[in-house]
């Protein structure tokens, strides 16, 4: 009889958690929602593929999966503005408990916006046996997990770089001649060389500063690189590290307000930097890798090294997923292992500049030569700043914590000198937003 | 004639009686105050007079006659110095003079204060003020049946309000009606008063009207309730023991004492005069004006704006003036965001997460107060915020309010929370973010599906009756959102939308993780017509792309694509007249992936309303009010944003077409935009600019464009905010009594096929209607933009209408290929009755000014012929100037061909130019910049066609007019006929009669003339 109860206690309570695992699962997962078919699937990118290259790609893809015809449909222009059309389009599957008409199978995400759709449970998990981690490198490939659990493939990945005129610190012998690089140790000595050089129609340094993702990544560069770092509800930081990142910003603050970083800049994205370089109204510029062969061939006196700081760049890139309700999740798996095979990942390198993942290509040579003729030191130095990368806050709700960041911190730099409040008050002041 | 504004100073140094000892202060009290009361610059009174030492007769004779006096405006005001004794009755107060003998004859011998109290009730002088410095001042009281108010029953709260008052708004000084009668003593009843070189109360009162300590900050004036708070303060800061008392009787208002010296006017006078000007356009220009100041970043300047529009709203409701008042007063408040808290339903005993409110004081930095009486709730202020938590110690209903106070305005915070019962305790695993599949135990076939079914029922119990103890999925920190709507504006209306949005999403969104967590996302383009454009389009991503398109237009299309961001599922454009040429782009009624709402709803769609105003750059000399007429005459040049793009372009097009005689007329006043689609960028060079404006300087724009240009605000993507500086030259609204049409926003949701996701379509309508409550019109208000409205002075266009404008427009960009073909024959050697000037003479100087004056473009072409008949060959016509591109040489040409032409004495071969010209301008097409060119054949004759019979016919020119594009404008002067050319007017040909005085205005209307560069 006791025997019986304990045995009869005993079912009871496994189906009561299975039970509730199933209401649970009801939550994040819609019953028959997707499945792991294989067919026609829609690839959403964040890249910007001209329309030769994605018929290319996807004739590429056709030679070995014939019978699953590819469409690409490339993402809005902004970070904010895709990850809204990815959120809505897999929102509304959800909520269908099945894949829409304009849906996606296979989503590409800026890899700020993975915690969001992994959490969300729009993101069908990955099987870690086929996608190796050994493959990629290794910042980007941990940008692709979340709890644990891989949720994407890192597909291209990016990072800050310095660009500076070589000519100019030769002349203010910050350099002994052009083909010596320079490699400054902190902010506080690119500081120093962009005061040194500014002039009456051109500042020292320049920036993506416009009130946007930039100015987020741009943030994050110097409070890292100054030992500090912002936190986040499930995070929180010492109030060290918020001095620190306070350093960090003074850097920004002082050079806005000394005017080695002109006003102008404070309205600058990748573009405007860009050509305001160029047109030397700045002698040193943080810009991405695919500036490269742009200003390579402009003229000859500009040079690139990496940023300084320990694990302080900011990391970018794009991850690519299986969305959960897709029909077609078998075709949108082997579409990821397609686009990470280090046949595409060059193909991506040379079409776009975009930086592969895969760890192989930075060693074999692949990288050099070709189309863009990079030299092997680029290749190394790429593959140094990406090691040195970081990621941006994690968390679900990164785009209101970007939001937060840009407030505040382009808020400070239009402050005019003496007006404002103190770093430390600024770095505060946010940390208290951040933290909920 | 008493004197409008009059002074009696009774002081008593000297007496009689050996009970009252002689003072030392009251007569140097008396010169002293007549000092400052004759003072233009502070008592300005007329006459002040000083009764020394007088005996009691001479006292009430004085008073009698001070106070018996009086008109509507007089000002009294009697000041006495001296001693006073209580009577037998312990409510009685005589004031001592000099002969005054306290025992036996203290009613006839002194001053009563009932009788001098009567006096001051009944007298006809308007405004009436006593000063009593003497002992038990307290007593003295206007007695009767409407009594008196005694002033001194709060003091500490008149001290307070004194204290706020120098924040607080100050009381308008009547200038008519209302009457008053104040009095104010030194002391209460049973208080001494004490003198040092001066009477306490008179040294408080010369002090305080001499520094002008006595004023308000914020006020001119000095009033009697002013003197009295400053003698308090006076008194309690010098130490005495004694507390001045006012009372007062029938005070329906108040008066001035004295100017307040130390009165800064917080609002410029120019200011006040702009907002005293009769003139509606001047006011709004002084509103603007009173933002500016409000802007200046001094907190009283911000706080006296209020005030200033406070009153102007008062004075000015239901009007247009009042509106903007309104909006501007909105932008100088308190705000706070979100403006509610709720929690929800939360368990009791638990820790529930504050929740913050964004606490905003325009101006004032962080100066603000915040309070709940409700126990339940704990309130945190932060710098620009307040964490509002609550404790959920018991079951029930939380309905709080918390009050947020400044000087820039209050708010309510309304804050809801059910509680509920605590919590069972039942351990329930975690789960992982994304659970996976159920794995059930092996069973054989009957037993998984008894298994399946015990499990299925669990499920079912737990959610039918145990729900509240699943957890719901709680995550640490910020939610993920589980419903994003993309919206879809122009960047003139993006700042309030995403007002609008934040407040939205609060009230849209749980506390719970779990549950809907909404997030509003604003595309803001530079103008409507792209997404007019691509909606009608069906919003087509890069897969839509046309295999077959080359390079160049693939990446324009994709660029376009991603520069347009997400689709849609609202739009917010700033007219209606976009959705309705969406509508009609859309055509047909095959199934859509992306639908508009019917017509009928578009038109309850309004969220918001910007009226169309003329404005110009404000200058001396800039004018106040502009008809049409001056407009299209007086060489006004307005910068205009394509209409095929921008809103601001086609309407404003569309009411210079309606207003203009000729549509050709308006376009030739206006000039290609710097911002291409987007008008705010002329205004950003504006602001930029340190020169000043080009004469003739003009916009016709929504008034919202206005507001954010003169207030500072952001104008577009185009436009730095890093550099901005405060607007130098600022925009004022020309009046005119033209109607004009009107932005009207309207809110449109946008719903595809099928139309399953009833979710994402009813927040797509609740964020509608989020725009048409109060909130959402206060966000949109703040941002410059009015209600809507029901019904504009100047209707929108129709599609039609619209359409008709945007080809219009399109057809002036178009290159103009212009021949003009003049008449030689010998009737042009005719002088007109009355006139010694052959035609030839006229016409080729009317010509030759509209040639030189024309404004033409690199694409356009420009020929001279001359005709007669048989003038080269069989040929009736003579190519003097071939038609070529109209380059500044060959203007020139052109001019001078036009200036030798010469009479013949040959006959009139119309028919047959009028053929060859056609057939001319048609083979010589070719398409510029993709667009076919206008083909236009001018010609000018006086007379009708007397060709020979083989020549041209009007069939025959029928034949070509329909086989060729080409316009033919024929001028005919002087006599000639325009009937011969009626069977062609069904082509594209026109004929207008112009006589000698009209050829000039003719020919520039048929050349082209407009700008291709923005000025």
């Amino acid at each position: 009889m006791t025997t019986l109860r304990r045995l009869r206690c005993g079912a009871s309570v496994l189906l009561l958690l299975g039970a509730l695992a199933a209401v649970a699962g009801c939550e994040a997962d819609p019953p028959g929602c997707g499945a792991d078919g294989t067919g026609r699937i829609t690839f959403a990118t964040v890249k910007n593929y001209s329309a030769a290259q994605r018929r290319d790609l996807t004739q590429r893809w056709a030679k070995s999966h014939p019978g699953e015809p590819l469409t690409i449909v490339v993402l809005p222009a902004t970070s904010d503005q895709q990850r809204v059309q990815l959120a809505t389009t897999l929102q509304a599957d959800k909520r269908a408990g099945r894949a829409g008409p304009g849906s996606y199978d296979v989503v590409g995400m800026d890899v700020v916006n993975l915690p969001e759709f992994a959490e969300g449970g729009y993101l069908q998990p990955q099987d870690e046996k086929r996608f190796r981690r050994t493959t990629f490198l290794g910042v980007p490939w941990q940008s692709s997990v979340q709890g644990g659990t891989l949720y994407a493939v890192p597909f291209t990945t990016n990072v800050g770089l310095l660009y500076y005129w070589a000519d100019e610190l030769v002349s203010r012998k910050v350099i002994g001649n052009e083909n010596e690089r320079w490699q400054p140790e902190s902010w506080q000595q690119i500081a120093d060389v962009a005061r040194a050089s500014m002039g009456d129609d051109r500042a020292g340094y320049t920036a993506q500063l416009k009130s946007y993702e930039g100015l987020t990544v741009n943030a994050m560069e110097l409070i890292w690189a100054a030992g500090g770092d912002l936190p986040t509800p499930t995070r929180p930081v010492s109030q060290d590290q918020l001095d620190a990142a306070a350093d960090g910003i003074e850097v920004l603050i002082d050079g806005v307000h000394q005017r080695w970083i002109s006003q102008d800049s404070l309205d600058y994205d990748e573009s405007s930097s860009l050509n305001a370089f160029l047109g030397r109204k700045a002698v040193i510029m943080r810009h991405w890798p695919d500036a490269w062969p742009v200003l390579r061939k402009a003229d000859p006196h500009i040079r690139v090294t990496m940023l300084p700081g320990n694990h302080s760049t900011t990391l970018g890139g794009e991850n690519i997923a299986v969305a959960r309700c897709s029909p077609h999740r078998h075709s949108a798996s082997d579409f990821l292992a397609f686009l990470t095979a280090p046949e595409q990942q060059k193909w991506i390198f040379d079409a776009g500049v975009y930086l592969p993942t895969v760890q192989s290509l930075y060693t074999d040579g692949s990288l050099t030569g070709g189309t863009l003729n990079l030299e092997p030191d680029f290749i190394a130095l790429l593959r140094s700043s990406i090691d040195n990368a970081r990621r941006r806050p994690v968390l679900p709700a990164y785009s209101d914590a970007s939001q937060l960041i840009q407030t505040h911190i382009h808020a400070a730099l239009q402050t005019p000198a003496g007006e404002g409040k103190p770093p430390v008050d600024v770095i505060n002041d946010l940390a208290g937003d951040l933290r909920g | 004639m008493a004197a409008a504004r009059s002074a009696l100073i009774i002081a008593v140094n000297d007496y009689l009686d050996d009970n009252l000892d002689d003072l030392r202060a009251p007569l140097r009290d008396a010169a002293a105050l007549k000092g400052v009361l004759d003072n233009p610059a502070i008592g300005a009174f007329d006459k002040v007079t000083i009764l020394p030492n007088p005996t009691a007769d001479v006292a009430r004779r004085a008073l009698e006659n001070f106070f018996k006096r009086g008109g509507a405006t007089e000002v009294r005001v009697c000041h006495f110095s001296g001693h006073a004794f209580r009577g037998p009755s312990s409510d009685s107060l005589y004031l001592a003079m000099h002969d005054t003998q306290t025992e036996d004859y203290p009613e006839s011998s002194s001053v009563p204060s009932d009788w001098l109290a009567n006096l001051i009730k009944i007298s006809p002088a308007r405004y009436k003020l006593l000063l009593l410095d003497c002992c038990h001042g307290g007593l003295f009281k206007f007695r009767g049946p409407d009594g008196g108010e005694t002033l001194d029953s709060a003091d500490v709260g008149e001290t307070l309000t004194r204290s706020v008052g120098k924040f607080a708004p100050a009381p308008a000084i009547p200038i008519a009606n209302g009457r008053a009668a104040v009095a104010i003593a030194a002391a209460r009843a049973g208080q001494g008063s004490v003198e040092k070189r001066h009477g306490a109360l008179s040294e408080a009162i010369i002090e305080g009207l001499s520094t002008g300590d006595a004023g308000r900050a914020d006020s001119e004036w000095i009033t009697p309730d002013d003197l009295l708070a400053y003698a308090k303060e006076w008194f309690t800061k010098t130490g005495l023991h004694q507390s001045p008392v006012g009372t007062q009787h029938e005070n329906t208002a108040d008066f001035f004492v004295a100017r307040n010296l130390s009165y800064r006017p917080l609002i410029p006078p120019d200011v006040e005069e702009l907002l005293r000007s009769p003139t509606p356009a001047t006011r709004y220009t002084g509103i603007e004006k009173l933002d500016m100041v409000a802007s200046s970043g001094a907190a009283g300047a911000a706080q006296a704006v209020r005030t200033r529009l406070q009153r102007l709203v008062q004075d000015n409701r239901g009007s247009q003036i009042g509106e903007v008042a309104q909006v501007v007063l909105l932008r100088n408040s308190l705000t706070v965001s979100p403006a509610a808290a709720g929690f929800g339903r939360v368990r009791r005993g638990t820790t529930v997460p504050a929740q913050e409110i964004t606490v905003a004081v325009p101006h004032l930095g962080d100066r603000w107060q915040a309070e709940c009486a409700d126990p339940a709730v704990t309130l945190t202020r932060h710098p620009g915020r307040l964490e509002i938590a609550i404790d959920p110690a018991r079951r029930g209903d939380i309905a709080a309010t918390v009050t947020v106070t400044s000087a820039m305005g209050d708010a309510e915070i309304p804050v809801t929370a059910t509680v509920t019962r605590p919590e069972i305790p039942w351990h329930v695993p975690a789960f992982p973010p994304l659970p996976r599949r159920l794995h059930l135990p092996r069973f054989t076939d009957a037993g998984r599906r008894t298994a399946a079914t015990l499990a299925c029922g669990a499920a079912v119990l737990l959610t039918t009756t145990s729900a509240h103890l699943v957890p719901k999925v709680q995550l640490q920190g910020w939610c993920i959102p589980t419903q994003d709507l993309p919206v879809l504006t122009t960047q003139s209306l993006q700042p309030a939308l995403e007002r609008a949005a934040r407040e939205f999403e609060s009230s849209h969104t749980s506390t719970d993780c779990a549950d809907t967590q909404v997030r509003v996302s604003i595309t803001a383009l530079s103008s409507d017509g792209l997404a007019e454009r691509r909606i009608a389009e069906q919003w087509p991503d890069t897969a839509d792309a046309d295999p077959r398109a080359t390079p160049e237009v693939a990446a324009a299309a994709d660029a376009e694509a991603r520069m347009a961001g997400p689709a849609p599922q609202v739009w917010v454009p700033e007219s209606s007249v976009q959705v309705e040429l969406a509508r009609t782009a859309m055509g047909g009624t095959a199934p859509l992936s992306l639908n508009l709402p019917a017509a009928a709803e578009i038109s309850e769609a309004s969220v918001a309303a910007s009226p169309f105003v003329l404005a110009v750059p404000d200058s001396p000399g800039s004018p106040v009010h502009l008809t049409w007429k001056q407009v299209l005459q007086d060489g006004w040049r307005f910068p205009r944003p394509d209409p095929r793009n921008s809103t601001t372009g086609l309407l404003a097009t569309y009411a210079l077409y309606e207003a203009a005689s000729d549509d050709r007329d308006a376009e030739k006043i206006l000039r290609p935009s710097l911002g291409g689609d987007d008008l705010r960028n002329d205004l950003c060079r504006l602001r930029l600019s340190t020169d000043a404006p080009p004469a003739g300087t003009a916009f016709l724009m929504p008034e919202k464009y206005v507001s954010d240009y003169n207030a500072g605000r952001p104008l577009g993507d185009g436009c730095p905010v890093a550099n901005t500086a405060p607007v130098t030259t600022t925009l004022k609204v020309v009046e005119s009594s033209t109607p004009a049409p009107a932005l009207d926003v309207p809110c449109v949701t946008l719903t595809g096929i099928p139309a399953s996701d009833g979710a994402q379509h009813e927040l797509a309508e609740a964020f509608c209607d989020h725009l048409h409550s109060a909130k959402g019109l206060a966000a949109l208000r703040a941002d410059g933009l009015a209600a809507p409205r029901s019904s504009a002075a100047m209707p929108n266009p129709g599609t039609g209408a619209a359409k008709k404008v945007i080809d219009t427009w399109t057809s002036a960009q178009r290159p103009v290929r212009v021949l003009l073909a003049m008449d030689v024959s010998g009737s042009m050697k005719l002088t007109p009755p009355g006139s010694s000037t052959q035609r030839i003479e006229t016409v080729r100087a009317a010509a030759r000014t509209a040639v030189e004056r024309s404004e033409m473009a690199p694409g356009d072409e420009v020929g001279v012929w001359r005709f007669a008949t048989h003038l080269s060959g069989s040929r009736d016509y003579a190519e003097l100037v071939p038609l070529a591109s109209a380059t500044g040489d060959q203007q020139s040409r052109a001019a001078a061909a036009l200036a030798s032409l010469t009479a013949t004495t040959a006959d009139t071969g119309l028919y047959d130019t009028i053929q060859a010209g056609v057939r001319t301008l048609a083979e010589g097409t070719t398409a510029t910049a993709g667009l076919d060119p206008v083909n236009r054949l001018v010609v000018l004759t006086d007379g009708e066609n007397d060709d020979d019979p083989t020549a041209a016919t009007v069939q025959d020119l029928a034949t070509d007019l329909r086989t060729h594009d080409v316009e033919v404008s024929i001028i005919a002067s002087v006599g000639a006929d325009c009937a011969p050319f009626e069977p062609l007017y069904k082509f594209d040909l026109t004929c207008v009669e112009k006589g000698a005085d009209e050829l000039a205005a003719a020919f520039a209307k048929a050349l082209p003339s407009r700008a291709v560069t923005p000025s």
